[in-house]
């Protein structure tokens, strides 16, 4: 192992150690998980549509298993807005629940993608993809946020 | 559960097993024919009626088809059953209107309509009186020359050239599936046009608290703005799960996909797919949007759409419905996009895609004037290619959205 400069350390040591994040960094921090799932399942699913070659479904599908083990903690602090809506909190338990079984299918899938290739993790895409059925209860309706 | 009822039903009254085979037969027939969408209302018993139809004539009540006595039809034998079918004429002998769709069901095969017999007899009795019918449905008379002049009565009589595949989507499509009844246009006396077949059509639907609303029911033929780009697979599983590659469904053909055709058999619904895919039609060649008018709605589609139907209207399996190429869209009459874009498209449990999010509703969000240029943006983009819609328009059906 490398030594690490002393210089660098002593600039480690200067960051601080617990969060600073305000209301809306917590909420954009949040937006851009959730954005970057959409945007990786999206062009999965334009891979299993068959309009774009399969050489990168191991890598969506890891980089969709990563980003959802990041989740769930980036809803605990409890800071409602965004497209988040209160029930998220107020019913902490199931959506706890619901996104950690997210985070297990989607990470399923990416041990499926490695040790028995991507038909066979394709064939779970459709079971741990299923973002509707949380989003149906605990994201906020598009035309209702006004935006 | 049915099945089960119609084995007790059958037991309790001494039914031979020849009769139990022709009551299940029958039970897949009264399914293909989707008796039981419009002979249940709302919160009632299944097959006792009594849910208000609205026509342009007015609104008629489905009638009670279980075997009660007095209020349903439990008195009827198998033939009157067969001319009520035929032609249109119940067992007292009074003239039957076509809301109930015989101009179809006179199709359906000697053999379909005496096991649909055996399974109506094997319904729980219901005491239920429907209420009455609009003014207009009182002249019964009216009936016998509309008859003469608009039913072709008999049986659906096989096409030798075609293949038995495409015979047996023919005959569920025109007969017990009676899907020209919304989907074929009509003529002035309301006949179905059968120089039109399926070319799609307006039809209507009630409103709750009062009010009927349009409807655009797709055109089915093979054209840019019907099913041309539907494959078989796609048309299967758009009836089978209620959404595939090309659409999902909502408004009026939820009922259909879930009380029907998501019960057929694989086999029927690729007839019925294949029988499809050989209509023929014309692309549209009217007034289009022009450019100008499309573009003043791009800014709602990024703002509103564009999440889950892609950067070019594609859609995706996780992502929602695409939009070029789409029948709804692209519709003759643009009331039944303009009503999902109102009302979103809640669907009934169990069908539907289990990644797509249901449609949200725009009817606060966007006035009359700006759902007709998204609706202007969405008929001129990707290829599409449709009439111009004004916010009149958009505010005819918004009459009855809210």
């Amino acid at each position: 192992m490398k030594r690490i400069p002393a210089a660098l350390l002593g600039a480690l040591s200067m960051l601080p150690m617990t969060s600073t994040a305000d209301d809306q960094d917590v909420i954009d921090y949040r937006r851009h998980i959730m954005e970057t799932l959409k945007a990786q399942t999206a062009a999965l699913g334009m891979i299993m549509s068959g309009a774009i070659p399969d050489d990168n479904v191991v890598a969506h599908i890891d980089i969709i298993a990563g980003t959802a083990a990041t989740a769930l903690k980036s809803f605990e602090p409890k800071v409602e807005g965004g497209d988040a809506k209160a029930e998220v909190w107020a019913q902490w338990d199931d959506f706890s629940a619901r996104m950690n079984d997210f985070a297990a299918k989607t990470a399923a899938m990416s041990k499926a993608a490695h040790e028995q290739g991507k038909d066979e993790a394709l064939l779970l895409a459709m079971d741990a993809l299923t973002c509707k059925q949380c989003h149906d209860d605990y994201r906020v309706k598009k035309p209702a946020a006004g935006n | 559960m049915r099945l089960l009822w119609i084995a007790l039903a059958a037991f309790a009254c001494g039914a031979s097993a020849d009769e139990l085979a022709a009551a299940r037969r029958g039970q897949y027939v009264a399914t293909a024919a989707n008796c039981i969408s419009c002979h249940t209302r709302e919160g009632g018993a299944a097959f006792s009626g009594g849910r208000a139809l609205a026509t342009p004539l007015g609104t008629i009540h489905s009638t009670n088809i279980t075997p009660d006595r007095e209020t349903g039809i439990g008195t009827w034998s198998a033939a009157d059953l067969k001319r009520a079918l035929r032609e249109g004429i119940a067992a007292d002998g009074r003239h039957l209107f076509p809301a109930f769709p015989y101009p179809f069901y006179t199709r359906m095969t000697e053999a379909d309509i005496a096991d649909l017999f055996a399974y109506l007899r094997t319904l729980k009795p219901v005491r239920y009186l429907p209420p009455d019918n609009d003014a207009a449905f009182r002249m019964r008379w009216t009936m016998a020359p509309w008859k003469a002049l608009n039913l072709d009565p008999g049986a659906y009589r096989a096409d030798p050239a075609q293949s038995a595949e495409w015979n047996r989507g023919a005959y569920l499509v025109q007969g017990p599936g009676h899907c020209g009844a919304c989907h074929t246009p009509r003529t002035w006396s309301l006949a179905e046009q059968s120089a039109a077949p399926l070319q799609g059509a307006v039809m209507r639907d009630d409103i709750k608290g009062g009010g009927v609303r349009d409807w655009f029911a797709v055109g089915l033929a093979a054209t840019k703005q019907g099913l041309g780009a539907w494959t078989i697979e796609h048309i299967v599983d758009y009836l089978g799960k209620g959404y595939g590659a090309r659409a999902g469904s909502f408004g009026p053909m939820n009922a259909v996909i879930a009380n029907s055709t998501r019960r057929l058999r694989p086999e029927d619904l690729r007839a019925i797919a294949v029988y499809l895919k050989s209509l023929r039609g014309t692309d549209y060649a009217g007034a289009a949007v022009g450019a100008e008018d499309a573009r003043s709605g791009a800014p709602l589609y990024e703002k509103h759409c564009r999440e889950c139907h892609g950067p070019s209207g594609r859609g995706g399996p996780f992502d929602g419905p695409p939009l070029a190429g789409s029948a709804i869209v692209q519709g003759e009459n643009a009331s039944s996009l303009i009503n999902v874009i109102l009302q979103g498209s809640d669907k009934p449990d169990g069908i539907g895609s289990p990644t797509w999010e249901t449609m949200p509703a725009y009817a606060e969000s966007l006035d009359d004037a700006e759902l007709a240029a998204l609706a202007n943006f969405l008929r001129a983009s990707w290829g599409n290619r449709a009439s111009p819609v004004a916010p009149a328009d958009v505010a005819h059906q918004r009459q009855g959205a809210n």
